[in-house]
């Protein structure tokens, strides 16, 4: 079956591309074309002179709707899934935080299922923990949090498929190893709640950690111990050009002249755009997987606000902050909750721009820079 | 009448490094730079050996040396500090002045003016740090103020050599500040600053074109309670056109740090300087001053053991660029001789080896240590 979409402004990897049209073929994109003649078969849609964009895709998610990926359960990841899918997250990676082995099994065992299904959105596990820096821990939970073990990492990785990335803090006694390990197993190796300096991100990143887990957060910068001056991870980061970083997009944990700051420095190319939501986010629930976690002024913290611990935001929520808050144009905006994430994860084979071959999943934005429709695998999700 | 030629040497030109070429000085100012290491008839003859020659440092924020401090206010001072950072390759300097109150600093001012009308050519003009800085980063080691007028106008009507003036551009009034050097032809820079983003960019377009000593004296990107913030430092990344310096003596900041701004402000756009004290280049042991001591080559205060200022030399900053933070040389020097001649509009007759400019210039060996200096066309050592 033949779709086509006409009458919008196509994100194309060589720029926008107007009075031109998409052509679906059942879940991939058949052709981009210059023209937006109706080919015969297809049926149309009018994108009515919207932005038709990639759709986004998210590393760093640990739920919505109401339910937690922890919970581990086929029906929350249904649910938190399908409520981002809503809001323009056509691919997924869930995000668990720190948890126990039982959790992250039960959690792998969903994930594979889910996995195995035809045209799922969902293509990996994501661990963020539980070898962090018990100093930054943040909206961690502390019982779990503990040194990278091999004993439970060789045997979780040597069992288990669908593990795509597992954040650590490198500063840690056996994190090194821990690093080339897991990247030898085709997981991304990413640092995060950590306070590791220069020389400890370089070997960090000699090991094989290549990304940086929501940079800026859980993470210092700049600081003085007594009477001396020493480099943050923040700076370490900057220095090493190759390391890419994620970067939370709902204007809050990071202010917009910070998110200019990033875009500037480390680059379109470098920098993924991320939610980090919490089951709360698109739902009435006032309550998160945590109940240390309190909801106020659009984001989620501590109780006794000492920190964030998760956003509310969804992927449509964090196109329209960085446009309209950090001035980024719309273009970069998208290239970084699809190109770039495509490519930190390694699936940019066939996701993460609108290329003939690669997957339909699209999204279509109005000139306010507002989510008006999502089409996943072919399939359309939200109507416009 | 003679003419010095410079031969055999790596010579570091706008352009690049000559390998094998000639530097000719006369009457004090560069007469040529050939692409020939042929000697010359009438050419007193100076054999590099193999050494880099490169133009004179050029420094500012620089408040002392030799167990002095511009603000003694005596002719002693001046030429002590002059002289011993000149051994150390500063060939233009800036003297600092800090927040000292109105006589101090008029007298020192009085003094610079002088010495530049006898003819004193090392002396580019004189540097004013406060007293309008933020009384949050000061926390009571000065009397500060925000901006009046009608005083910083009278100094600067008074005092023709002032060239520089530092303030925190959040304080009300300081805006206005900045229009009025930049019309007088000052430099306008922000210093001892609490600024965030919109106090930075509202300053930059009223002149205050420059930050001093990047990552001192301001905040980076902080947080309140569970919010973060982007700080001072942030800010100035942001914007291109703000020049920026930085200390430069692995005290004030970690080597990776020195390179981070490198990599980021470029070498056009920071200048490297010492913040230099009374006890930079000082061969004396015993501390007129009690207020500080020297603890491993670092200059604290007694009071809470915090770094007091730096003690070190131009030479010293260039070869921590190079070994510490991984710069090339070439920039090194640059962000110690150009780039601080541009900033303080001094580009004109030094800052570069170039036909027409000032014969100031340094020898340096393989390792980074001055081995001759030139003021002027005249050889110091």
């Amino acid at each position: 079956m033949l779709t086509q979409i006409i009458n919008g402004i196509i994100h194309t990897p060589s720029g926008w591309l107007k009075d031109g049209s998409i052509i679906i073929s059942d879940n991939k994109i058949l052709e981009v074309s210059n023209c937006d003649r109706p080919v015969v078969g297809a049926k149309i849609i009018d994108a009515k002179g919207m932005y038709i964009t990639p759709g986004g895709i998210e590393l760093h998610c640990h739920g919505g709707g109401g339910r937690d990926f922890m919970e581990g359960t086929e029906e929350a990841f249904r649910t938190a899934v399908a409520t981002h899918m809503q809001h323009g997250t056509t691919s997924i990676y869930p995000t668990l935080s720190s948890s126990s082995m039982p959790m992250i099994r039960a959690a792998v065992a969903t994930t594979e299922q889910l996995m195995a299904e035809k045209n799922s959105p969902v293509l990996g596990l994501h661990l963020e923990g539980h070898y962090f820096n018990m100093k930054m821990a943040g909206g961690q939970i502390p019982e779990y949090i503990k040194d990278p073990d091999p004993s439970e990492y060789i045997p979780l990785l040597e069992e288990t498929k669908c593990i795509k990335r597992w954040d650590a803090a490198p500063e840690l006694p056996g994190a090194t190893a821990f690093g080339r390990y897991i990247t030898r197993k085709g997981v991304l190796a990413s640092i995060g709640h950590t306070a590791a300096e220069y020389h400890e991100v370089l070997e960090a990143y000699e090991a094989g950690f290549s990304h940086a887990t929501h940079f800026y957060n859980a993470m210092p910068g700049f600081h003085r111990k007594n009477e001396y001056k020493y480099e943050g991870t923040v700076e370490s980061i900057y220095l090493i050009d190759d390391m890419t970083v994620e970067v939370i997009g709902d204007g809050i944990h990071v202010p917009a002249t910070i998110l200019k700051l990033i875009y500037k420095i480390k680059g379109v190319e470098k920098t993924a755009l991320i939610t980090d939501a919490l089951a709360c986010a698109a739902s009435d629930s006032q309550e998160a997987f945590d109940p240390r976690v309190i909801i106020e002024d659009g984001v989620c913290k501590l109780a006794d606000r000492s920190a964030l611990a998760g956003s509310i935001a969804t992927m449509d929520r964090v196109i329209k902050a960085v446009t309209t808050q950090a001035l980024i144009p719309l273009f970069d905006v998208i290239r970084m909750i699809s190109e770039t994430p495509a490519l930190i994860m390694g699936i940019q084979d066939r996701k993460g721009s609108l290329r003939k071959g690669k997957d339909a999943d699209i999204l279509l934005i109005d000139k306010n820079y507002d989510l008006c429709g999502v089409i996943a695998m072919g399939k359309i999700i939200k109507p416009i | 009448m003679n003419f010095i030629q410079i031969f055999n040497g790596k010579i570091l030109t706008p352009q690049g490094w000559i390998d094998s070429g000639s530097l000719l000085i006369n009457e004090g100012r560069i007469l040529a730079i050939t692409g020939s290491n042929l000697p010359l008839e009438n050419a007193e003859l100076v054999d590099a050996t193999g050494r880099y020659v490169i133009p004179g440092y050029v420094a500012m924020n620089i408040y002392g040396a030799a167990g002095y401090q511009f603000h003694d206010g005596t002719e002693e001072a001046f030429n002590a500090i002059i002289n011993a950072h000149l051994a150390h390759g500063t060939t233009t300097i800036f003297p600092t002045v800090g927040t000292v109150g109105y006589e101090k600093l008029v007298a020192t001012g009085k003094l610079c003016s002088k010495l530049m009308e006898d003819g004193n050519r090392i002396i580019g003009g004189l540097h004013i740090v406060g007293p309008y800085l933020s009384s949050e980063i000061t926390k009571g080691r000065y009397e500060v103020k925000p901006p009046d007028r009608k005083i910083y106008e009278s100094i600067v009507s008074e005092l023709p050599c002032i060239r520089r003036w530092d303030a925190a551009p959040e304080l009300p009034g300081a805006c206005d500040f900045a229009r009025f050097l930049t019309e007088k032809g000052i430099l306008a820079a922000i210093s001892h600053t609490m600024a965030e983003y919109e106090d930075v960019k509202a300053g930059f377009d009223a002149g205050f074109t420059h930050a001093a000593q990047l990552y001192n004296s301001m905040p980076g990107f902080h947080k309140r309670r569970e919010y973060k913030y982007e700080g001072t430092v942030e800010s100035v990344l942001l914007i291109d056109g703000m020049t920026t310096e930085v200390i430069a003596d692995c005290v004030h900041l970690p080597a990776t740090i020195l390179r981070l701004v490198y990599k980021l402000k470029g070498a056009s756009r920071t200048a490297l300087v010492t913040a230099a004290l009374r006890y930079a280049a000082y061969e004396g042991k015993e501390l007129a001053f009690s207020k500080v001591y020297i603890d491993n080559g670092v200059c604290k205060f007694k009071s809470d053991d915090t770094v007091a200022g730096g003690i070190s030399t131009m030479d010293q900053l260039v070869r921590n660029m190079v070994i510490r933070a991984d710069v090339p040389f070439e920039d090194a020097v640059r962000m110690a001789s150009e780039t601080p001649a541009r900033i303080m509009n001094v580009i004109d007759r030094v800052g570069t080896l170039e036909k027409g400019k000032d014969a100031d210039i340094l020898m340096l060996d393989k390792q980074y240590n001055i081995t001759s200096v030139w003021s002027k066309g005249v050889r110091i050592f």
